[in-house]
């Protein structure tokens, strides 16, 4: 889960990667179907993803799917669960909390910070959250992807 | 004194600006800024860093990067010529201008001399012609 190393003055890091797959599955300058996104070669950045399915009838989006690098901290377990009873102290929790400002502006949001994990470790985290659409062409979706290093003592 | 700083992405899109993206990295902002305006959708970028002071509930906004399409086609049309032999290339383009000013000068003082002796012949035939 760790970002691949900066070199030749290219962005490397997961979720400027993630954005340009995002980017790339738009067809124009709209919001891409979340099949066009997930559908492409995103090699590592692969377990690194989360979806919330958005439903009118029910006031908080739910957990569509969650990658395997959140397995660890038991977030997996989430899927189907509503995006508030993701704990503030995992990795998952910290990265979906501003669902809403995507939810509401229908654009990419990256977003990165630190905080105590359930574990003890002081994490440093990146975050992205991007709107997707369906088959039908509804907004109902979000795609986030996170990923994170344990802070040096 | 929490101040929260945000990197606003707008794109000009059909003769507005609109929100593309939001980052609260500043070089992030900037690189996808840039990679954006080299994608045919996008004519025109601009990167606001927009900061909120929470205890003073004040936010202040500048522009940290544009950039629109044709830009650096039109730059060198402006620029001199680089010519390191030369090393004085506006010194050479005074004396250009100074040649064309010359040059003018001549064809002038030749018109009006051509006229006055035109006018000058006229005044002769006239008088000629009617004592």
């Amino acid at each position: 889960m760790q970002d691949q190393p900066k070199n030749d003055g290219m962005e490397r890091r997961m979720v400027h990667r993630m954005l340009m797959q995002w980017r790339s599955a738009q067809e124009g300058s709209g919001i891409p179907g979340f099949r066009d996104v997930l559908s492409r070669d995103l090699g590592d950045i692969h377990p690194c993803i989360y979806m919330l399915e958005i439903d009118e009838d029910i006031p908080d989006p739910f957990f569509e799917r969650i990658g395997g690098a959140f397995a660890d901290e038991g977030s997996t377990s989430l899927v189907g669960h509503a995006v508030s009873e993701a704990p503030d102290n995992t990795l998952l929790g910290q990265a979906v909390k501003y669902y809403s400002r995507v939810q509401v502006k229908q654009i990419p949001i990256t977003l990165g910070g630190e905080f105590v994990h359930a574990n003890g470790d002081t994490i440093l985290y990146r975050s992205i959250i991007m709107p997707a659409r369906d088959s039908e062409g509804v907004d109902s979706y979000l795609i986030g992807a996170a990923n994170y290093k344990v802070k040096d003592a | 004194m929490a101040i929260s700083v945000s990197f606003e992405i707008y794109s000009f899109k059909n003769g507005d600006w609109m929100l593309d993206s939001v980052h609260d990295d500043k070089n992030m902002a900037i690189h996808q800024g840039r990679m954006l305006i080299a994608s045919p959708h996008h004519m025109a970028i601009r990167v606001i860093e927009e900061s909120y002071d929470d205890a003073a509930d004040r936010s202040f906004s500048k522009i940290i990067y544009k950039d629109q399409k044709g830009k650096d086609e039109q730059k060198p049309k402006k620029q001199a010529p680089k010519d390191k032999k030369s090393g004085g290339a506006p010194v050479k383009k005074k004396k250009k201008k100074k040649d064309d000013f010359s040059k003018n000068l001549i064809i002038m003082v030749i018109s009006v001399g051509g006229i006055g002796l035109g006018l000058l012949a006229l005044v002769a035939v006239l008088i000629a012609k009617f004592g």
